[in-house]
């Protein structure tokens, strides 16, 4: 049975093998002609600038937070759309699941006046 | 595939339904500030209420169903859990109103959170799936990390929050690798379903010893042990419960732990049996170890809120012989004992918070220096709730403690119990010195009290009249506990 990983024992030395060889040529071959911009870090194309630890404001987190709660939201409607039709066909349980997403949805809708109210999306 | 909406009976959900509602209620009106903020503790107070009439109706009609595909389990057994959840939050509510003060805006999201961790240990008890016990276990520890770290400007109650957040998510990942780990050897999460595959006819099954299994039991048994705070995973306990407000600290050390231990029993009382000996060894040297280590380090402290913590150790170390004399006896007194336990430690942290001053309150355990004649009502209530924490007769810690003891006799595990009555007799010392230091020594200083807020004294009024009541007439509770467990069996 464990024959059958084979090809993937290969595939993992063989990117190995491949890496370790190409950097290692060039290493080798390629002409060196230093410059202070080429030692420089490489920030995709932009000139780095100061320090990398930084603080970041607390609110920021809310932020996170609130976005993750109504992404998830979204992530049941897609599952819930899908199948609906075939809820629907059902004499009754078409309606029965609507009014189940809209309970879900009023809920998170009370959520969201709370944090609202609370002053969760102002940012000062 | 055909898909059928599952056969929903609304009426056996109604405790939970109840708390969705409140919570609810209480989180649209927190939301637009038109009545005053202890209003929402009352309609928690309400709210919960009404959510143990229903719990004690459908415990007296015997239900003993599953709902949501064999995901929920409404049988006496949750529902007994159901009612120490609620005594313990409406206990904790009544004892809030006052703490938090009236002018305090933040006193909404405080009964929410409450509301909300009850919810957890109620789906924790009813869980009859590993899934839905996380899903419990996570909805309530989250409420509890925010409520630990309520008091924002103090420094302590950030530093219990935070290190409570931190633990209990590590716990939190060790239980679901458990459970990952029990689903990957047998197959599904459902918990009758994993205990039936444990034996064939009466043989043990390959699955009882494989090894993928055991680790994933055994992982299980370290995600519990954080939560019910058994050593050695209790180092929490401590810190958390003298910087969270002391409100909180009777919270959490009553509920949650009755919730992890009705998870805990669910799984553990039917599995033990059919799992080597070595893990009924296991469980066994957990519980010694807590009640010694528990009871040990209790004597040390000076603080009276780490005196608490470290003898709610303990008593999670005297539930634990109720769980491993693995019984149906151990089960229903393991039961007992943990609402005894919920009623008598709120009442004890409730004569903590009775004992304030203008600027604050008074934790060391010196400062109750000749209390015993200056506040009578006060050092009454401190007397009572020790001598019950200590077990003695008649109070209901006695009853609790008996009925535990004669379980683990029962299945012979006579060390066990030799270990159990000596630690009682070493909490008998630092429970009495407390009473000690009320009634015979001098203060130091003259201390002027708060006067008594009248629903604290209510809510120790109760907590009161249980543990006296139980303790003369423990059938009450022993009997709902015993047929809990024998429909259990059936």
């Amino acid at each position: 049975m464990l024959i059958d990983y084979l090809p993937i024992v290969f595939l993992g030395v063989f990117a190995v093998l491949f890496a370790a060889v190409n950097l290692s040529l060039t290493h080798l071959l390629g002409p060196k002609k230093p410059t202070r911009v080429k030692l420089s870090v490489y920030e995709s194309g932009v000139q780095p600038v100061g320090d990398a630890r930084q603080r970041f404001s607390i609110r920021f987190d809310l932020i996170a937070m609130l976005f993750i709660i109504f992404d998830i939201e979204v992530v049941f409607l897609y599952p819930w759309a899908v199948v609906f039709k075939t809820f629907a066909e059902n004499e009754g349980s078409g309606l029965f699941i609507l009014i189940e997403m809209l309970v879900f949805i009023g809920i998170l809708l009370l959520g969201y006046i709370y944090a609202w109210r609370k002053g969760g999306l102002t940012w000062d | 595939m055909p898909l059928e909406i599952p056969d929903i009976n609304w009426s056996l959900l109604m405790p939970q339904l109840v708390i969705v509602s409140t919570l609810l209620i209480v989180l649209v009106f927190d939301m637009f500030d038109a009545i005053s903020k202890k209003t929402l503790g009352w309609m928690t107070i309400v709210g919960a209420g009404i959510a143990l009439w229903s719990s004690i109706d459908l415990l007296q009609a015997g239900t003993d169903q599953t709902q949501f595909n064999e995901m929920f389990r409404i049988d006496s057994y949750s529902l007994f859990f159901n009612i120490i959840f609620l005594v313990s939050t409406i206990l904790v509510a009544l004892v809030s109103i006052s703490y938090l003060g009236s002018g305090d805006k933040k006193q909404g999201p405080y009964y929410l959170l409450i509301l909300l961790a009850t919810l957890g240990m109620m789906l924790m008890a009813a869980g009859n799936e590993l899934i839905i016990v996380f899903l419990g276990l996570e909805l309530m520890s989250l409420s509890l990390y925010v409520l630990a770290s309520y008091f924002r400007e103090s420094p302590a109650s950030s530093e219990a929050g935070m290190k409570y957040l931190l633990l209990g998510a590590f716990a939190s990942a060790f239980f679901l690798y458990g459970i990952a780990l029990v689903y990957g050897a047998a197959g599904t999460t459902n918990i009758p379903e994993i205990i039936s595959k444990l034996s064939v006819g009466d043989q043990l099954s390959l699955l009882s010893e494989s090894p993928l299994f055991l680790a994933g039991i055994f992982l299980l048994i370290v995600g519990f042990g954080f939560k019910v705070a058994i050593v050695p995973f209790h180092q929490w306990a401590p810190d958390v419960y003298e910087g969270a407000p002391t409100t909180i600290a009777a919270f959490i050390s009553a509920g949650p732990k009755a919730a992890g231990f009705a998870a805990f029993l669910t799984i553990f009382v039917d599995a033990l049996p059919k799992l080597p000996t070595q893990a009924t060894g296991v469980i066994v040297l957990l519980a010694m170890l807590t009640m010694t280590v528990g009871n040990v380090i209790a004597i040390a402290q000076t603080n009276i809120k780490r005196m608490l913590a470290y003898s709610s150790i303990a008593h999670a170390g005297y539930v634990m012989i109720g769980l491993a004399a693995a019984n149906p006896d151990g089960k229903s007194s393991a039961m007992l004992y943990l609402f005894i336990y919920c009623v008598m430690n709120i009442g004890a942290f409730g004569v903590v918070i009775m004992a304030r001053t203008a600027d604050g309150e008074n934790l060391m355990i010196s400062d109750y220096a000749g209390l015993g004649f200056r506040k009578p009502l006060l050092a009454m209530f401190m007397t009572l709730m020790l001598l019950s924490l200590a077990g003695f007769p008649p109070t209901a810690g006695f009853v609790g403690k008996l009925y535990v003891f004669k379980s683990a006799v029962e299945a012979r595990h006579y060390w066990l119990v030799i270990f159990g009555a000596i630690n009682t007799a070493i909490s008998a010392f630092y429970y009495l010195r407390v009473v000690v230091t009320m009634y015979m020594r001098e203060p130091e200083e003259e201390l002027e009290f708060k006067p008594y807020p009248p629903t604290l004294v209510i809510g120790l009024v109760l907590a009161a009249i249980g543990i006296l009541l139980i303790g003369i007439l423990p059938s009450l509770l022993l009997d709902q506990a015993q047929s809990a467990v024998q429909s259990a069996l059936l």
